[in-house]
């Protein structure tokens, strides 16, 4: 085997090439004219090796790493040409090179190998042209860069995206080192400050971008981060104020993260231009400002609408009193004076004229306090339900003398209210009660609550009796003014109580509604807010 | 009737109001001496005659608020606005239940506040015994 000549062009390699392991010339001329060199540096090397027949094409030696990284056997390498070696793209790019005038030594850059298992690999190939046995020859040494090139690869990507980021970041990014000196400065942040890449990289950052007022601050921050590693605007969103390159003020949101693995630290700050946000939002109060003095206005004007018309009815009932009055006084006058010579039949429709003006009379003092109810401020306080339901049943014993029912009184907590007009809700409430239940032998009242299933900061009271109850379908017809589902003769009154009950109810805040059945009874349900004062 | 003592003054402008309170003052024998006035400036020339000669003062003055060209609050300032006067007793008998017109009456000295009840059983029994009180058990200063 022709070791000499193998050993001559491996030790040309190492002098040639110093960018192999064996530090230049000193270490090849130690080794020059040595077996051991051969086994060393060829046949041991740890990289493939082979030398190829240029004429042929044909692999004449071949090393024992090539025999392990290829996967072929020494014998299989000594019988193949070298383009069996390359898929097959590449044959004819191989075949040109080879074809070529070439220096003794050159780097043929970076080619693809085949292994035997198919597997294709990247390799960089260095070559010398020799003597071998006397055939003109080649040596190749095949380095394997697939690993290499993958990470090359990746890390390439790596940046790609990066970088990607940063150009497509609608956010401002701005890159500072421990000195405060701009790194990176994307285009967002170029188009939000004003100043070209460029012309800020290296500067430092708090004199371009920071307003004079913020700098000591900025700095001290930096300092603080710098001797103690935390700082009070690091991984958290801050609004603050920021400075354009026309010199201009306007408001951002900011957030810094400090890359843990760079020392010293390198600061990356996301910078959001909130103008116009804050436009909108401050463009939003005014609207609220002037949409809350419109309903103001309206409400002013609804309620002068209102006064008005509590007025011209307050008038209206008031004046209808003073013709009541002479017709219910000269009836009663006629009958007295004349009753003597007045038949029977005439007195009876005197009679019926007196009844008519005393039930008008009703209608209109139930009138005149529903008007009086919209004209009256309410004074809201903590009150005891139960407190004033004892009160308005004194008031109700005091009026008449009926048949009591049973009345039950819950343990009903406290809510706000205006003590009077709660009792007068009670009294016309607990009056229609006791009046639906009077033909009942067992009649019952209940006052109980319940908490508000629909507002927690309400309660739900009732009023509950087992009377002559109502249709559902005319339940909202109850609280309408002078609206009566129950006729005169079986149940009088002027349809005027519950809608007092309901303007009451309604004035506090609170909602009113009423469930009933025919022959079963009635429960009248309000809301009032509740009180936590004991 | 001119030459009558006035014993009650009665200001009232509906005629057929006024026929009812002074039949039940003469039927319950309050007073037969009533003199009706039909709207303020009447009422103040029957109680300041000026010179003319008046038919004294009235025991007991019954006033209605809502009157045409003078209403009664202002009667009712000048009664009590003058010493000739004051110490007349003044009772709005009137129908108008208004809180506002209440507490002025009050503050102005008035020395009770009617609603005319629509009821004219009650009516009379309101009239007949404010009558009773005012004119024969009150007592006046001379």
């Amino acid at each position: 085997m022709g070791a000499s000549i193998v050993r001559s062009a491996v030790t040309r390699i190492l002098v040639l090439h110093p960018s192999a392991d064996n530090k230049g010339g000193r270490a090849s001329v130690a080794l020059r004219g040595t077996v051991e060199s051969f086994q060393l540096l060829f046949a041991n090397n740890p990289l493939p090796m082979w030398v190829y027949d240029l004429e042929t094409l044909k692999l004449i030696e071949v090393n024992g790493a090539a025999v392990a990284h290829y996967g072929y056997s020494r014998d299989e390498f000594l019988a193949m040409r070298i383009t069996e070696l390359r898929p097959e793209d590449e044959v004819p790019r191989l075949l040109a090179n080879v074809a070529k005038e070439r220096p003794e030594l050159q780097s043929s850059g970076e080619w693809h190998h085949r292994l035997k298992n198919g597997q294709v690999i990247d390799v960089h190939i260095t070559s010398h042209t020799l003597e071998f046995s006397g055939r003109h020859a080649i040596l190749v040494v095949a380095q394997d860069i697939t690993e290499r090139k993958h990470a090359r690869l990746a890390l390439q990507q790596s940046e790609a995206r990066k970088s990607a980021i940063l150009q497509g970041a609608l956010d401002c990014i701005i890159t500072m080192d421990h000195l405060g000196r701009i790194l990176e400065f994307n285009p967002a942040a170029e188009a939000t400050f004003g100043y070209r890449r460029g012309d800020v990289l290296g500067r430092e950052l708090v004199d371009l971008i920071i307003p004079a007022n913020l700098r000591e601050r900025h700095r001290q921050g930096l300092a603080t981060y710098m001797t103690t590693g935390t700082g009070p605007v690091l991984g958290k969103r801050t609004e603050l104020t920021a400075l354009r390159a026309t010199g201009e003020e306007f408001p951002v949101e900011l957030s810094i993260i400090v890359d843990p693995s760079s020392k010293p630290p390198v600061f990356t700050g996301f910078v959001r231009d909130i103008t116009e946000r804050k436009r909108a939002e401050d463009e939003i109060r005014a609207l609220n400002r002037e949409l809350e003095e419109r309903v103001r206005q309206r409400t002013a004007q609804l309620e002068g609408v209102n006064q008005e018309l509590e007025s011209f009815s307050y008038s209206v009932a008031h004046d209808l009193r003073s013709p009541l009055i002479t017709i219910g006084g000269f009836s009663r006058m006629l009958t007295e004076d004349y009753s003597a010579i007045l038949p029977e039949d005439a007195r009876r429709l005197i009679d019926q004229i007196v009844v008519s003006t005393q039930h008008m009379g009703s209608l209109i003092n139930d009138l005149l306090s529903l008007s009086r109810l919209g004209r009256q401020p309410i004074q809201e306080q903590s009150v005891s339900p139960a407190e004033v339901v004892r009160h308005a049943l004194a008031e109700l014993n005091g009026a008449r003398r009926e048949r009591v029912a049973d009345i039950r009184i819950g343990d009903l907590p406290r809510c706000r209210a205006d003590s009077g007009l709660l009792k007068q809700v009670y009294v016309n409430l607990l009056s229609n009660a006791l009046k639906f239940s009077r033909n009942r032998e067992d009649a019952r009242i209940e006052v109980g609550w319940r908490p508000d299933l629909s507002d927690p900061a309400f309660h739900t009271y009732f009023v509950k009796d087992n009377g002559a109850g109502f249709e559902m379908r005319y339940a909202d017809k109850l609280f309408h003014v002078f609206q009566r589902l129950h006729r005169q003769e079986d149940y009088e009154g002027t349809g005027v109580g519950l809608a007092i009950v309901q303007r009451v109810i309604h004035r506090h805040g609170g909602r009113v509604w009423a469930e009933g059945e025919v022959g079963k009874g009635a429960t009248f349900y309000f809301t009032l807010a509740r009180s936590d004062e004991r | 009737m001119i030459e009558d003592p006035m014993e009650i003054l009665l200001v009232e402008d509906n005629p057929a109001h006024a026929e009812m309170t002074v039949r039940t003052l003469r039927k319950s024998n309050v007073s037969n001496h009533i003199q009706v006035a039909q709207d303020g400036p009447e009422a103040l020339e029957l109680l300041f005659p000026n010179g003319r000669k008046g038919n004294g003062s009235p025991k007991l003055i019954l006033l209605d608020l809502k009157l045409p060209r003078m209403d009664g609050i202002e009667v009712l300032q000048r009664i009590k606005a003058d010493p000739r006067t004051k110490v007349i007793p003044v009772v709005i008998l009137t129908s108008s239940s208004d809180e506002h017109d209440l507490k002025t009456c009050y503050a102005l000295g008035v020395n009770s506040y009617i609603v005319k009840p629509v009821d004219f059983q009650r009516f009379s029994d309101a009239v007949r015994s404010l009558g009773l009180y005012w004119v024969l058990l009150n007592r006046l200063p001379n």
